[in-house]
């Protein structure tokens, strides 16, 4: 017990006490005081029924990225476009609604909701085939391609959907956005799918096989493939996977949160949901929780710039060097592959 | 289509270029010593952010261009730790510097900015050379940064091709148990190698901000600059001189943004697609690539083990 005590534990507490002095040192940098912030972040989190509604739907948005990196990161390839899958999905769902209009509201919202997730597919399955069938670096294209799903969401909001603003597409009808189960926190339907798209990708992976495929590409690609597992089409299959549910996300986002399709409109949850993933330990069960515990730190920052004064940017700051520590402090363990990308 | 037009839009691509270039000799060079630097984007996005910072105090560009390779070679020492000392996975240690340099950029421009003007570094202009036409602004009338950038790619094809540490620095990236045995550091080489290239990286932002028009700093700016340097050096396949061509390409690709409504046909395409061609090529270019590979080694840290 002392023997696993020093090995397990000890490190994670270090990790913790090491994050909190960076994190500590760097709001300091900023000219705030550490312990007001903290307590502001805290507030920011549990202040209300409505922050907590809150970090509920963001945790909710960032455990499908999560999920979405964590399906290719079992098979050792690398999704880093979750970001732009999630906003190609944005796009396809609040490109549908607002296509169908005044239609009856239910079967508006079934098609958007599946056109987010086809769309967030389709721009999932771009690195998966050009891995598979160029060799290219699924890491690099999946990263350009964020770019250019903002400048296809840039040209939805500003030239086929506007609303007066510029800044945003029009709003879609309420009768087709999600269904809202917590007034007070307004926490919609989405919450429900990202559970059992949790529980679905956590049997696949667990316990068929095609989870099997996967993850026996992840740890020896040629022995999979000599026990006759298709090694293309698993690979091709992680991405669609993926795109399909980062596509989800940004559906949840436009038809839930919003309800319109705006500049800027994710905040680094497509990177954010990586984090969130190593934090799980690739193993989706545990992504729930960390998905909370991002989600509210992703929220409690928000409340940064009323309460102390600091920029709401610094969000995306806290969890990135939290992560850094944990990485390395090597808390966050990732298997070495035997070559990049 | 006029010489004048020509001209401008031939001056903007070298501009363009000049960025690219740095950021993708940077990751050349740290790529050669085993380390995928993925964070070069961040990293070129904080040199940025210090060079418009400096500014914005008043500083000169060359102390401000200082400041930029300051914060690169900063930003080197923490991944050095990481990756070759600490092992830290190459590929998730770089989303999160990237993921950081976003946040604390667009926080700290946010909170702390000095009241100088924003200034760009002065146009050191060859006479005569300057008056060719079509290439001759474009080569001969730029700023210090632009000129350094194309003499630097000759300069790092005989960094690593010439001397004994580019001779080390390709030891450690291709067969890093071989440089072991010879008793040299395989850690110590990736460590020279992967701070050189974030300090070009950052230099890259510094050019950025001297060569734009305002001088000052822009959220995310880079705007995945150093992304497409990570397509660039495998289409260059980790050549200096062949990245030199490549970069020249991208930078006539986004400096059609600014000029292609200058050019007849070309101005009736709209301009949200000019916006996405570099992306686009980069990754076409990557896709085509397809022979080409990483070395076994790189982006595996090291240990003897």
């Amino acid at each position: 017990m002392t023997d696993r005590l020093r090995r397990r534990v000890l490190p994670v507490v270090g990790a913790l006490v090491l994050a909190v002095v960076v994190l500590a040192g760097l709001i300091a940098v900023f000219g705030a005081n550490p312990t007001a912030t903290a307590i502001a972040l805290w507030n920011g989190v549990v202040g209300s029924p409505f922050t907590i509604g809150q970090t509920i739907t963001i945790a909710s948005v960032l455990a499908l990225t999560a999920i979405s990196a964590l399906v290719p990161f079992t098979a050792q390839l690398w999704n880093v476009g979750a970001e732009g899958q999630l906003y190609a999905g944005a796009i396809g769902s609040v490109s549908v609604a607002l296509t169908m209009g005044s239609g009856p509201g239910t079967l508006t919202l079934i098609c958007s909701v599946l056109a987010g997730i086809a769309s967030g597919a389709v721009w999932g399955l771009v690195p998966g085939i050009l891995r598979t069938v160029w060799g290219a670096s699924e890491m690099i294209v999946s990263l350009l391609m964020n770019f250019l799903a903002l400048l296809a969401a840039n040209y939805v909001i500003t030239r086929i959907f506007p609303d007066s603003s510029g800044q945003s597409t029009r709003t879609v009808t309420p009768n087709a956005q999600l269904p809202v189960l917590w007034t007070a926190g307004s926490v919609n339907l989405g919450v429900i799918f990202t559970i059992l798209v949790v529980i679905a990708i956590g049997v696949m992976l667990g316990s068929t096989r095609f989870g099997f495929a996967v993850r026996a590409a992840g740890l020896n690609a040629r022995a999979a493939r000599l026990a006759g597992f298709g090694d293309r089409s698993t690979s091709i299959a992680t991405f669609a996977i993926a795109g399909g549910v980062a596509g989800l996300a940004g559906a949840v986002l436009v038809l839930g949160t919003s309800g319109h399709l705006s500049t800027g409109f994710s905040a680094n949850y497509g990177f954010i949901g990586v984090a969130v993933a190593l934090v799980a330990g690739l193993r989706p069960i545990f992504v729930i929780p960390s998905a909370l515990f991002f989600g509210a730190l992703s929220v409690g920052s928000n409340s940064l710039q009323v309460a102390v004064g600091l920029p709401k940017d610094l969000g995306s700051v806290l969890v990135a060097v939290l992560v850094i520590v944990l990485l390395a402090v090597h808390v966050i363990r990732i298997r070495q592959r035997g070559a990049a990308a | 289509m006029t010489i004048a037009a020509i001209t401008v839009l031939l001056v903007i691509t070298v501009q363009m270029a000049a960025p690219l270039l740095w950021v993708t000799l940077g990751e050349i060079i740290s790529e050669r010593s085993g380390v995928l630097n993925i964070g070069a984007e961040g990293t070129m996005l904080l040199g940025a952010w210090a060079t418009a910072t400096a500014i914005s105090f008043g500083a000169s560009p060359l102390v401000a261009c200082l400041a930029g390779i300051g914060v690169g070679a900063i930003v080197g020492l923490v991944m050095s730790v990481l990756y070759i000392w600490r092992r830290v996975d190459q590929i998730v240690g770089g989303i999160m510097v990237n993921l950081f340099a976003l946040g604390f950029t667009t926080a700290m421009w946010a909170v702390l900015q000095g009241t100088a003007v924003g200034v760009n570094a002065p146009t050191l202009t060859v006479p005569l050379l300057s008056d060719i036409p079509f290439i001759g602004t474009a080569l001969f009338s730029q700023n210090a940064t632009v000129y350094l950038a194309i003499l630097a790619a000759p300069a790092v094809f005989a960094l690593i091709r010439r001397t004994r540490w580019g001779l080390r620095l390709r030891a450690a990236g291709e067969q890093p148990s071989a440089l072991d045995s010879a008793g040299v550091s395989v850690r110590r080489v990736r460590t020279s190698g992967l701070i050189t290239g974030t300090c070009l990286a950052g230099l890259g932002g510094a050019c950025l901000v001297v060569t734009s028009a305002s001088g000052g700093f822009v959220a995310n700016m880079t705007a995945g600059t150093g992304f497409i340097a990570l397509g660039v050096v495998i289409l260059a396949r980790w050549n200096p001189l062949v990245a030199l061509l490549t970069t020249v390409v991208f930078g006539l690709l986004k400096a059609l943004q600014f000029q292609a409504q200058s050019f007849g046909p070309l101005s009736d395409v709209p301009n949200d697609v000019w916006l996405a061609v570099p992306y686009i090529v980069a990754i076409v270019a990557v896709a085509a690539a397809r022979s080409t590979r990483f070395a076994p080694t790189v982006g595996v840290p090291w240990s003897r083990h």
